[in-house]
């Protein structure tokens, strides 16, 4: 059977792919490129991803995408049989496609930028003040997304979707002292309901050993 | 104004808006209205505005039927897949469809958020020193992701091969910010050369001729 190869980290924007690999029930092997190492940069990685970030996923045609979200988006086209993905033409696909694309360039830069301040400015003072703005920024996106929703439990209702899945790794990813559990009380839990589903919980407890 | 749910309603800037989703509109022949939103006005959103969009950003589309959507690349996409001829975006069986996502969300996830943090670094750094150092390192950033997508990429003649597709739009509306023309010709000559005939579509000619002040 054909089979998937998805280079991934712990901790990083693989979870969500991974987890959806395991929902989908399609084989796949995990190729581990650990994140902060030279290993992003070999010649062999690169010509995978040119940018030598992870996720990236190797499709059976050979063919390979990047990018959490288009990786999700393309796994859900791939299998629809598995419900994911809104296929397009379906009722829930724009708004789908809308906060999809807004968990990863908008909430995910600067949730990724804490953990990076050195990337953008220097010195303690202007990387304290850089955090402080971006835990705000955090902080205000979250909620724009906490007032469109309305969990039952999961965001597009009865059935979990691959954007659970997107919302609660990029959350997992967040600041802790962003607030997001206190201030978004209504995607905590269907963050917390994605994150029980039997094939989601193992790949977590891996990615995020810290999680409750 | 009466509600027409029957056609697209995009939220437009006057003057260097986001044009990409506007021609794209006009590629695929859709039937749509513009709510004119001040650009120099964003700071102070209208009520209008921010019904649609809590950020108080744009570009935001009312879809038919009402569903809203924001984010340049998810409308891009799903105007594309409600219009299948003429084919603006690979069909999800077509061998170019996984380069297609994987690269509009290339440019929404890395590209685009590096021009936010050049054009509006006061929004995250206080002090001038810290503003200036953003926004050069967030240029030097934008610099880098374009040299990714450049060496990943052999026009004939457009992005992903002889049809134009809404990624061609993507590229070309967000190479015409922030980055220096010259630098763009120079270091990403492929992508210069395939926003080309993408630009001079003759229904996005006038689109980018109203939207960016530096267009030629």
């Amino acid at each position: 059977m054909p089979i998937y190869t998805l280079y991934h980290d712990l901790g990083s924007t693989s979870a969500a792919p991974q987890a959806m690999l395991s929902m989908i029930g399609a084989p796949y092997r995990l190729e581990r490129v650990p994140l902060y190492t030279p290993l992003h940069r070999t010649p062999a990685y690169l010509a995978v991803n040119p940018l030598g970030t992870v996720p990236s996923l190797l499709l059976p045609d050979g063919e390979t995408v990047t990018e959490s979200a288009a990786i999700l988006l393309l796994l859900g086209e791939r299998h629809p049989e598995a419900g994911l993905v809104p296929v397009p033409g379906s009722p829930d696909r724009p708004r789908f496609l809308r906060w999809l694309t807004y968990l990863s360039a908008t909430v995910y830069p600067p949730t990724r930028r804490y953990y990076h301040l050195a990337d953008h400015v220097a010195g303690a003072a202007a990387q304290a003040e850089l955090r402080r703005t971006t835990v705000v920024e955090q902080t205000r996106l979250w909620a724009a997304m906490e007032a469109a929703f309305e969990p039952a439990p999961y965001l597009l209702g009865d059935r979990p979707s691959a954007l659970d899945l997107a919302m609660a790794m990029i959350a997992r990813l967040g600041a802790p002292e962003s607030g997001f559990d206190t201030a978004c009380p209504r995607l905590a839990a269907a963050r917390d309901a994605i994150e029980a589903h039997p094939e989601v919980a193992p790949v977590w407890r891996e990615n995020f050993p810290d999680a409750a | 104004m009466t509600e027409d749910r029957t056609i697209y309603t995009l939220y437009h800037g006057i003057k260097a808006g986001p044009a990409a989703p506007l021609a794209l509109l006009d590629l695929v022949g859709a039937s749509y209205r513009i709510v004119s939103i001040d650009t120099n006005a964003l700071d102070h959103p209208t009520a209008e505005l921010l019904a649609v969009n809590p950020l108080g950003q744009i570009p935001v589309i009312a879809m038919p039927g009402g569903r809203i959507v924001t984010e340049s690349a998810a409308m891009m996409i799903a105007i594309a897949e409600d219009h299948p001829e003429p084919n603006m975006a690979p069909a999800t069986d077509a061998p170019e469809r996984p380069a297609f996502l994987g690269w509009m969300v290339y440019l929404a996830a890395n590209v685009y958020p590096a021009v936010r943090r050049y054009f509006f670094s006061g929004q995250i750094a206080e002090s001038e020193s810290a503003r200036d150092e953003v926004r050069r390192m967030a240029m030097k950033e934008l610099q880098r992701d374009w040299q990714v997508m450049e060496a990943a990429f052999d026009p004939a003649p457009y992005l992903l091969g002889k049809a134009s597709t809404a990624l061609d739009l993507y590229t070309a509306m967000l190479s015409r910010w922030a980055i220096d023309q010259d630098w763009f010709h120079e270091a990403c000559s492929k992508l210069a050369a395939a926003r080309v005939p993408m630009e001079n579509h003759p229904k996005v000619l006038p689109v980018w001729r109203e939207n960016f002040l530096n267009f030629p």
